[in-house]
Parts: C-alpha cells; sequence; structure tokens
C-alpha cells in the first residue's frame, strides 16, 4: 500500500505576491510514500533511559491537538493515521535525564519509507534531549515524513535535534510543533544536509515567559531543494523566541527560508528575534527568504536581520596566501559560518559526522 | 485629574470640504459601451480606444488578489467610473470656475505655485482643469501637459510608452486603470536638462462615488533631472470611492529623478494605485512616499533596474489611523549588473490601526554585484493596532551583498527616562520620539510638504500616547 502526496507544502502564515511563487512550494511531481513496517532497531541507547521516564515505541496512542497544518495537512495526517514507527514519552515531574536519547533511522531499499509519529511530554520542572538522526543508502529512493509533537509543562526543559544527512534520492518532510507552557524552554537544532527534498516546518505557541531556541543550519549543494519555515506564536508575557540560522549554497542548490514572529495582543514584554546569513558559492544558486513580523502587541521587541552574500574575496586572497588552495580555504570558510550551529549539537560524533559531509560535499565528492 | 494627550487623528476638516456636485456628463456601470463613450468624449485616436477595450477584457478575466487587506467592501460595478467637470481645459487661473477655484484655494495651491514651485496640475475629478509650466523651462523643451491633451499632441511619443512599463494584464485594478483611465499628468524632459525646481501636480476627486483614474506618464531623457511631486486629498463621502492610478517613469541613460508622493485620500477611499519605473544605466529613481489617507491602501512603487550601474532609493512612512490598512511597500528587480537599492520604511500604528510593509527584492540570474540594503521600522501606539512586515528577498546570483533588518516596538522606556532626566514631561518626551521617527521622511520633502506632512502627524501635547 502506498499514498500519493501532491499537496503544496509549507504555506506561508499570510500570503503576498503570487508572481514570486513563494506563497507555497508546489511539488515538482506527486510522491509516492509506501506504507509498510520499519523493520530496524532505531533508539541506540533505551536502557540507559528507560528506568526514569515512560517511554514506548511506537506511534502515540492518543492524538493531541496539533498547532497547525504543519508541513502540510495532508503530510501531517498521514503521520496521524498511518505512522510505522515513533517514540512516546513522558518525563516524569523533577526529572532530569542528561543522557541524550538518540534515535537513528536508517532508509533503504528494504526500509523505504519512515513515518514517524513522536509524542514528547515534559511534565513539570523535567529535562530531556532527544536526537534524532535520518540517513539512508546510497541511490535508494526512500521518502520521510515525521511528526513530532511537544508538550512542555512549567519550567521544563525540551532539547530537540534533527540531523537530516540523507542521500541524493531521498525525500524528508519534517514537522515539529511544541506547546510551551509557562517558564518552559524548548530547544531546537536543525541541520539539512541532504535529500533532494528537504521541507522542514517548526510552529510553536509560546506561553508566558516560555522561551524557545532555534539553531538552523543547510546546506545544499547540486540540485536540492530545501524549504525551512518557522513560525513562533507569541501568546504570553514576557515570552521570548530566538533563531539563528547559517546556510551555504552551492551547485543549482534552491532554498526557502520562511520565518514568521507573530506576536498576538496580551504577549506583552515578549521579545523575539531571527537572524539568518547565507553564503552563496555559486552564481547559479537560489535563495530566497521571507521573514515576516506580525505584531498586535504594542509592549514587544521584534527584530529580523537577513543577509545574504558570496564570501570577501580578501578573506580567500588570504587564506591563498598563506598556502590553501581554493578548495581548502573555501572549507575553512564554510565551516566558520556553520560551526556556530553544529557547535550547538550535544553529541561530538554527530558534530564530525556533519562536518564531514560538508567537507566531502565542497570537494565535489 | 491627570491630562490625558494623544497623538491627535488627522484633522480633516480643510480636506473634507464638499462641493455642490454637479457634472455635465456621468456614466454608471462598467462595460463596453461606457468605454466607448469616454473615448469619444475624449475625441481620442482610434488605437486608445482600442486599448481600452482590450484593457476590459482583461478586467473581466482576472481575479482579485487573494493575499492582502480585505476590499470586498468595493463594489466596482457601483462607482461611477468617469465624471466629467464642467470646465473645459484651462491655461490662467482666471478662467476656473469659482467654487472649483475655491476648493483649491483651500488647498493652496495657487500659494504654492507662486513660491516654489514650476508648474501645476490640478485636477478636479477626472479632468485635468489647470494647468501651467514655467515658461524658461517650456523654452527648455520640457513638456508638461494633461494627459488627455498629451494623447493628441505627443501621439507617437505617448504611445511608444503607454502601459509598456505597467501592461493592463499586471493585475486586476492595472487593466481597470486601462479601461478606463482619464487625466493626470505628462512630463518629458529632454536630454541634459536640469528641471531645478520641483513640478507639483495635486489633485484631488470630488464627486461622490467617482473613481479616480489618473495617468501619470513621466520621461526623463539621458542625463536629464527631474523632482515630480504628487499629492492628493479628497472630500469624505459616506459611498466608497476607488483610486486605481497608475504612474510610469523612464528614467534614461545618466538621469535622475525624484518622485515624492504625499496619499492623504479621505477615509473611505480604496487607494490600489500602481506605480512603477524602468530605470537605465547609470540612471536613478527615488521614491519619497507618505501614506496618511485611505480606508485601504495597496501601493508598492516599483523599481526595474534594467541597466547598468542603475539605482533605486525608497523612503516611505505610513500611518494608519481607526479604521485604516495601509498595506505598503516597495518592489525592486536587479536586472543588470552593478545596481544598487536602498530602501527606508517606517509605519505608525495607532487606534486600531493597521499597517502593513509588504515588499521584494528580487535579484536576476545576470545581476552580479548587486548592492541592497533593507530597513524596516514599526511603531506601535497602542495594542488595539496592528503592524505587520512582509519582506521578500529573492536572490538569484552569488556576487551580491544584501542585507534585511526589520525592527518593531515601543518607545523605549529608557530614551524617556533619558529625556525626563532632561527635564523633559513624559508627554513631550513621547511626542518627540514620535516625531523623531518620521523625520527621515520629513526632510526629504520639500519645506511645503513637509509642513503638510507635519500637521498630518499633529500630535496634541496634552496626556499620554497610547
Amino acid at each position: 500500500m502506498s499514498v500519493v502526496i501532491n499537496q503544496p507544502v509549507n504555506t506561508l502564515p499570510v500570503l503576498t505576491y503570487r508572481w514570486l511563487k513563494l506563497n507555497e512550494l508546489k511539488l515538482s511531481e506527486p510522491i509516492g510514500i509506501p506504507i509498510k513496517p520499519y523493520s530496524k532497531q532505531f533508539v541506540a541507547n533505551l536502557d540507559a533511559v528507560k528506568q526514569m521516564i515512560e517511554i514506548d515505541t511506537g506511534p502515540p496512542a492518543v492524538e493531541i491537538q496539533v498547532l497547525g497544518a504543519g508541513v502540510s495537512s495532508q503530510l501531517t495526517r498521514l503521520s496521524q493515521t498511518s505512522a510505522n514507527t515513533g517514540i512516546q514519552i513522558i518525563v516524569p515531574p523533577n526529572t532530569v535525564v542528561e543522557q541524550p536519547l538518540e534515535i537513528a533511522y536508517r532508509l533503504d531499499a528494504d526500509d523505504c519509507s519512515v513515518i514517524d509519529n513522536n509524542l514528547i511530554i515534559a511534565e513539570a520542572d523535567s529535562q530531556i534531549t532527544l536526537i534524532f538522526d535520518y540517513s539512508s543508502a546510497p541511490d535508494a529512493a526512500v521518502v520521510h515524513n515525521g511528526l513530532t509533537q511537544i508538550v512542555a509543562k512549567s519550567g521544563s526543559v525540551v532539547n530537540i535535534v534533527k540531523i537530516q544527512r540523507m542521500q541524493d534520492q531521498a525525500v524528508h518532510f519534517d514537522a515539529v510543533m511544541a506547546e510551551i507552557e509557562p517558564h518552559a524552554r524548548v530547544n531546537l537544532i536543525q541541520a539539512e544536509l541532504g535529500g533532494k527534498l528537504a521541507v522542514t516546518n517548526y510552529v510553536t505557541n509560546l506561553h508566558q515567559a516560555a522561551d524557545t531556541k532555534i539553531n538552523s543550519l543547510y546546506f545544499g549543494d547540486q540540485d536540492r531543494v530545501i524549504d525551512v519555515s518557522y513560525l513562533m506564536n507569541h501568546i504570553g508575557r514576557h515570552s521570548t523566541s530566538q533563531l539563528t540560522a547559517r546556510g551555504v549554497l552551492k551547485d543549482r542548490a534552491r532554498k526557502a527560508f520562511k520565518g514568521t514572529l507573530d506576536f498576538k495582543k496580551g504577549a506583552s514584554r515578549a521579545e523575539g528575534s531571527e537572524h539568518e546569513y547565507v553564503l552563496l558559492l555559486d552564481p547559479t544558486v537560489k535563495s530566497d527568504s521571507v521573514p515576516l513580523l506580525l505584531c498586535g502587541e504594542e509592549d514587544v521587541k521584534g527584530e529580523h536581520a537577513a543577509s545574504c552574500g558570496k564570501f570577501d574575496p580578501d578573506q580567500l586572497f588570504y587564506l591563498m596566501s598563506r598556502g590553501f588552495d581554493k578548495i581548502q580555504a573555501t572549507k575553512l570558510i564554510v565551516e566558520a559560518v556553520l560551526s556556530p550551529v553544529i557547535g550547538e549539537i550535544p553529541n561530538d560524533k554527530l558534530q564530525t559526522v556533519i562536518s564531514e559531509v560538508i567537507q566531502r560535499r565542497l570537494a565535489g565528492e | 485629574m491627570r491630562k490625558k494627550t494623544q497623538v491627535a487623528d488627522v484633522n480633516r476638516s480643510l480636506y473634507d470640504i464638499k462641493d455642490k456636485f454637479e457634472y455635465s456628463f456621468k456614466t454608471d456601470g462598467l462595460n463596453e459601451d461606457v468605454i466607448r463613450e469616454i473615448s469619444a468624449q475624449k475625441n481620442e485616436p482610434d488605437w486608445m480606444l482600442e486599448f481600452r477595450l482590450k484593457s476590459l477584457g482583461i478586467y473581466h478575466k482576472l481575479d482579485v488578489p487573494p493575499w492582502g487587506p480585505d476590499i470586498s467592501g468595493l463594489d466596482i460595478d457601483n462607482i461611477i467610473t468617469y465624471v466629467k467637470p464642467k470646465t473645459d481645459l484651462n491655461v490662467t487661473w482666471d478662467d476656473v470656475p469659482e467654487d472649483i477655484k475655491n476648493t483649491f484655494v483651500r488647498l493652496g495651491i495657487p500659494q504654492a505655485e507662486h513660491k516654489y514651485l514650476a508648474g501645476v496640475g490640478a485636477q478636479y475629478d477626472s479632468e485635468v482643469v489647470y494647468h501651467s509650466v514655467q515658461e524658461n523651462f517650456r523654452k527648455q523643451g520640457v513638456i508638461y501637459l494633461d494627459m488627455d491633451t498629451a494623447v493628441k499632441e505627443y501621439e507617437d511619443l505617448v504611445r511608444k510608452h503607454f502601459m509598456k512599463c505597467v501592461p493592463p494584464s499586471d493585475h486586476k485594478f492595472a487593466a481597470l486603470h486601462g479601461a478606463v483611465w482619464s487625466g493626470g499628468s505628462f512630463v518629458y524632459v529632454p536630454a541634459g536638462i536640469k528641471v531645478e525646481i520641483p513640478l507639483q501636480s495635486y489633485f484631488r476627486s470630488n464627486a461622490p462615488g467617482a473613481g479616480q483614474f489618473e495617468h501619470t506618464l513621466i520621461i526623463v531623457e539621458e542625463g536629464a533631472s527631474l523632482h515630480f511631486i504628487e499629492g492628493c486629498s479628497a472630500p469624505k463621502y459616506s459611498v466608497n470611492n476607488l483610486h486605481a492610478g497608475c504612474v510610469e517613469l523612464y528614467v534614461k541613460e545618466g538621469a535622475f529623478l525624484r518622485y515624492s508622493t504625499i496619499e492623504n485620500w479621505s477615509k473611505n477611499m480604496y487607494n490600489l494605485n500602481t506605480k512603477r519605473a524602468i530605470v537605465e544605466k547609470n540612471g536613478t529613481i527615488e521614491w519619497i512616499s507618505g501614506s496618511f489617507g485611505s480606508k485601504v491602501s495597496m501601493l508598492y512603487p516599483m523599481s526595474i533596474l534594467k541597466g547598468e550601474g542603475a539605482r533605486s532609493d525608497y523612503t516611505g512612512i505610513t500611518f494608519a489611523g481607526e479604521d485604516q490598512v495601509l498595506d505598503t511597500g516597495t518592489k525592486v528587480v536587479h536586472a543588470a549588473p552593478y545596481t544598487t537599492s536602498n530602501i527606508n520604511a517606517k509605519s505608525i500604528s495607532k487606534s486600531g490601526g493597521v499597517s502593513v510593509y509588504r515588499g521584494v527584492v528580487r535579484v536576476l540570474p545576470n545581476a552580479h554585484h548587486v548592492k541592497s540594503s533593507i530597513s524596516c521600522e514599526s511603531l506601535m501606539l497602542d495594542s488595539d493596532s496592528r503592524s505587520d512586515t512582509i519582506p521578500v528577498l529573492d536572490i538569484n546570483n552569488d556576487e551580491v551583498d544584501i542585507g534585511h533588518e526589520a525592527k518593531i516596538g515601543r518607545i523605549s522606556d529608557e530614551v524617556i527616562f533619558y529625556l525626563m532626566s532632561r527635564g523633559i514631561s513624559e508627554e513631550e518626551a513621547r511626542a518627540m520620539i514620535v516625531r523623531g521617527f518620521a523625520e527621515p521622511i520629513a526632510k526629504e520633502l520639500p519645506l511645503e510638504y513637509a509642513v503638510e506632512m507635519n500637521n498630518l502627524i499633529r500630535l496634541e501635547l496634552e496626556g499620554t500616547i497610547g
């Protein structure tokens, strides 16, 4: 059995000029997603944490209300009704899980689809970190569609790391939704490194003094299409959000970055900021940014900054004068651009893996 | 009792003067017969009638944009598209009928002409009734005419440029404009001529339910320069009014054009205006745009930087008060290498007003060494209002240097505290900050307009803002 995905994805929270074709991403062709069980073990260190938390591998038994359409209502519905994997976690009150829970999916000819539906409930003043790592076998035409819902209750901290480093034939859809209750925090680190099409969507409701910090990284080369969307709904007083996005585009890669700060009426003293920097390496890339700032409350502070450009020729010249060849020099500069985000990943092995993926791609291997 | 201060709503008593509604010809509804009648009344060449009919066809095919403000209150079929006032074109002030003249006198136009301006093109309803240009410019070859006359007297020049920059197929209201346009200004500045004093067109619409569809066509030839000022105000009526004007600017090689506008339509006006400039090699377009009036505005002056080294500067301020939705911004297309754009947009929202910055900077694949800097700042004076920023950066080349910054916020407590520590009252401090916020726009305007703008943002210095 399989389903066909044809709805447009990542629709903007408010629409703008149609001729730009950025209000939504239309799929260039319908995408078939086979629905069959996922066969591999996917939680690396289950034993280490299962004494502390309630954990069940498999789609959630209960359905909680979604905060939005996600990547598209069709894809969100697919994860809710036809997931072939997932985890559900309840972290008891005051429980601090120090060791990150590592969830790794490897897609290949046998496991050609991952449709995961994850639910993480962090009770009051608890803490947990989850690392999701999606990779695929070379030349395997695979699809991932994920839905991760987070309920961070008062005073809790939930850290989510999502690494997508699938091969060139892969398609990646991923939605993360977080309800952040008073004084709770959700931190998201997201790295989009692979796939021919990668579409991610993060939406969060920030209640009183809630906070979310997002570190987003993307590396697009060849003909990759990347479409990332972040929506911060500031609902409560004193809620805060910070988004840092760092990206590199090469060859014919196309990227759309959609970041929205939405200050709702009543969210007084809320503060939000968004910064995006993109390094462009070839004249054939396409870089779109739509940094939206929506505001219905007087007493807020919101700021956006987006910039893009080629690297400084002086920088390159300096490095080359020190004996580096052009590829080595480029590698160094790219590393410098991306390292603030890579450095946030709480796993040394994954940091190395990511750096290696990027270095390999830059060398054209 | 503590006194309350507020940022005053724009005082409209000056603008809301109605004159007796008199007309010699008017039409209802929108169909082919109406278009033929308009064209016949104007005694136009056949190509223009054909153009109007073609545009009407496009108008009926296109939909209303699904994005942006709600304009469902607009009932286009009930808008009287064309109202011809009871006077023919006049060349001297003395010939203008008394009631029409009184309206202009109250708006201060003749004084403005004497003091500051090279020429006045004043539009009463849809027909230009008064026009003059200073003699020395005429000698230099500067042409400043109403559009209807230009179609006949400079037919080739008009035909070559008319709605080539903004084609009727652009959007529904551009098509409507193409079908029913009437009046407006035509300016031609020959190569190398620097027009030192700003040219001004002050027009207004007056009939209940009258649409205003004036067309402005400006051609600034190689190495020439011009500052053109467009200002509008309209009396207030209960019937919803529509303004769907069109401005087409051709800035040739090395030429300079500054186009300044203070839009101050009454609060029942739907202002769906289209403005666009094509800028050739090393040419410069500067847009100065103040949006204060109207019920709904959708206004995004666009610069197409077509030649190498072309440049666009946009400085805009939007002040949305009660029941207003002002959706404004700018669009820039970098279509050639070494082109530059600067965008500086500010908005203020109060008393339930909605201000939106909507814009785009697009860099085409061949446009290398492009520089663009975008800054959007919004100030909210209360929480009944809204302020949205909807920018797009669409970059298709890597040799670019693009920076975008947007900020929203309230008046900073620290600044208030600082000013108060210097002996200034809290109320005065807040008022100073709001005035200071608008200052960058005010200083770009000629004195008369800066004064008018400051009146529009007039602050009553009693009480607190918000």
